[in-house]
């Protein structure tokens, strides 16, 4: 018994580290676990209001390129009044969002925390369960797609971003029509690829891919980027393809969560599987 | 003695907030960061006990880990280097013997030494953090690419510092 316990003191420097790393990796098998509370830091309320004031301090910082984006998009938003459009028969028939009945409703957010240089990136948005915010719900800014919301906790919600390596859209090329798989192969942070598509295809650079709609997370046609180098490997079916991204992931500030206001009924219908 | 206590205590701080307010914000490259909070644990007194520099060294990557939201890589990591510390001070030659009063700077014990001995304890914490983060061998070129491009940087930033607060001529403390 004494040799025992001489033993475990002469180790004692070993076991402690021991034990350290044995929570640390706990602590990170949990993380990575995919539980509720993925960053349950950040969603918790005392890093939550940290992280908030600091982030209004660096808001200052970036009103410039806040107020241009806000404008950018009134302006966006005054052309598509009714007042901007000449009566024209044709055109209503496209106009399926007035005819039908509303099935997306946007929620406007504000980033807190985000990081764009790991290899599994997150956003922490200021808006959570209190607002309506859930899992699976999609996010997006005015430019194009963000991300996926990953957990929600009473006043935060921390989202996939689109710079995650477990992040797979469905993307339409515009101009073909053709439905490929955009995913982010690390690295840079204004480029992913988009695989699948078909060899027959035709492809321009600078040609549109937005989201195709086929997953209840986007609605169709919400831009993701544009083609920027694509080419065929000898022997392959495939187009590789890389995509330029039209979200600016290192200055994403203001953000809109989409709610689907047919969510329920969808999944209700027991698609055999999905995604 | 007080006063040195009081130094580390005030580095652990200044080296928490620093690098999850600024650092974690700089992008060098896309994705190269620095990692300065390593510091805390390369400049922790000779004479400080072996459970008192785990345990510090945990805390400090718990706190990291916490504002970054990143579960425990840089616990684990931190950890490590921490573990590190006495073997690697036995295997680096040295022209003068660990003694209190003896700072584990460029200042007291020489640029060589310093070298071997940040460097390497930097390899090892940027190695292992990069290869926890994902936490898979997959693309593990690239973690490896990125694990040494930032040891780099975090490695200048650190020589900086040395020669900006431990001037080589006037021995402080």
């Amino acid at each position: 018994m004494r040799n025992i316990l001489d033993l475990l003191w002469q180790i004692r420097f070993t076991l402690l580290f021991v034990t350290f790393e044995a929570i640390a990796l706990y602590f990170i098998i949990r993380h990575n676990g995919y539980q509720q509370s993925i960053i349950l830091s950040a969603s918790s309320s005392f890093t939550g209001r940290v992280q908030e004031r600091y982030d209004r301090v660096l808001d200052y910082f970036s009103l410039r390129q806040a107020n241009e984006a806000l404008v950018r998009e009134n302006a966006l938003l005054r052309a598509s009044l009714k007042e901007s459009f000449v009566l024209s028969s044709k055109k209503v028939f496209y106009r399926e969002d007035t005819v039908y009945r509303q099935r997306f409703e946007y929620v406007p957010a504000r980033v807190i925390r985000s990081t764009f240089n790991r290899r599994s990136n997150y956003l922490v948005i200021d808006k959570g369960e209190d607002d309506g915010i859930h899992k699976d719900m999609g996010v997006i800014t005015s430019q194009g797609v963000v991300g996926i919301v990953h957990s929600a906790s009473k006043h935060y919600a921390s989202v996939l971003s689109m710079l995650h390596k477990d992040v797979r859209l469905s993307g339409r090329i515009k101009r073909s029509g053709y439905v490929g798989t955009v995913r982010w192969e690390g690295g840079s942070a204004e480029e992913a690829a988009l695989t699948e598509v078909p060899g027959h295809v035709v492809l321009r650079a600078g040609d549109t891919v937005i989201t195709s709609g086929y997953s209840l997370i986007f609605p169709a046609g919400q831009p993701i980027g544009v083609v920027k180098r694509h080419f065929m490997r000898e022997g392959d079916h495939f187009h590789t393809i890389t995509l330029e991204l039209l979200t600016p992931f290192r200055g994403v500030d203001h953000v809109y969560v989409i709610r689907d206001l047919a969510r329920e009924e969808l999944d209700q219908l027991k698609l055999p599987q999905d995604e | 003695m007080n006063n040195l206590i009081v130094r580390n205590v005030l580095r652990f701080f200044v080296l928490l907030v620093l690098q999850v307010f600024v650092l974690d914000n700089v992008h060098l490259g896309g994705y190269i960061n620095p990692y300065l909070y390593v510091l805390f644990v390369l400049l922790l007194p000779f004479e400080t006990p072996g459970w008192l520099v785990l345990t510090s060294s945990f805390l400090l990557g718990i706190g990291v880990d916490i504002f970054s939201g990143t579960g425990g890589i840089h616990a684990a990591a931190l950890t490590l280097m921490a573990f590190m510390r006495p073997l690697t001070l036995t295997f680096i030659a040295s022209r003068r013997e660990y003694e209190p009063g003896i700072n584990p700077t460029i200042a007291d014990l020489g640029l060589q030494w310093f070298v071997s001995y940040a460097g390497f304890l930097i390899l090892v914490h940027h190695l292992s953090l990069f290869m926890l983060e994902m936490f898979s061998f997959s693309g593990f070129f690239d973690t490896l690419k990125r694990a040494f491009l930032s040891s780099l940087v975090t490695f200048t930033l650190i020589l900086i510092i040395q020669y900006l607060f431990y001037p080589v001529r006037s021995s402080r403390i």
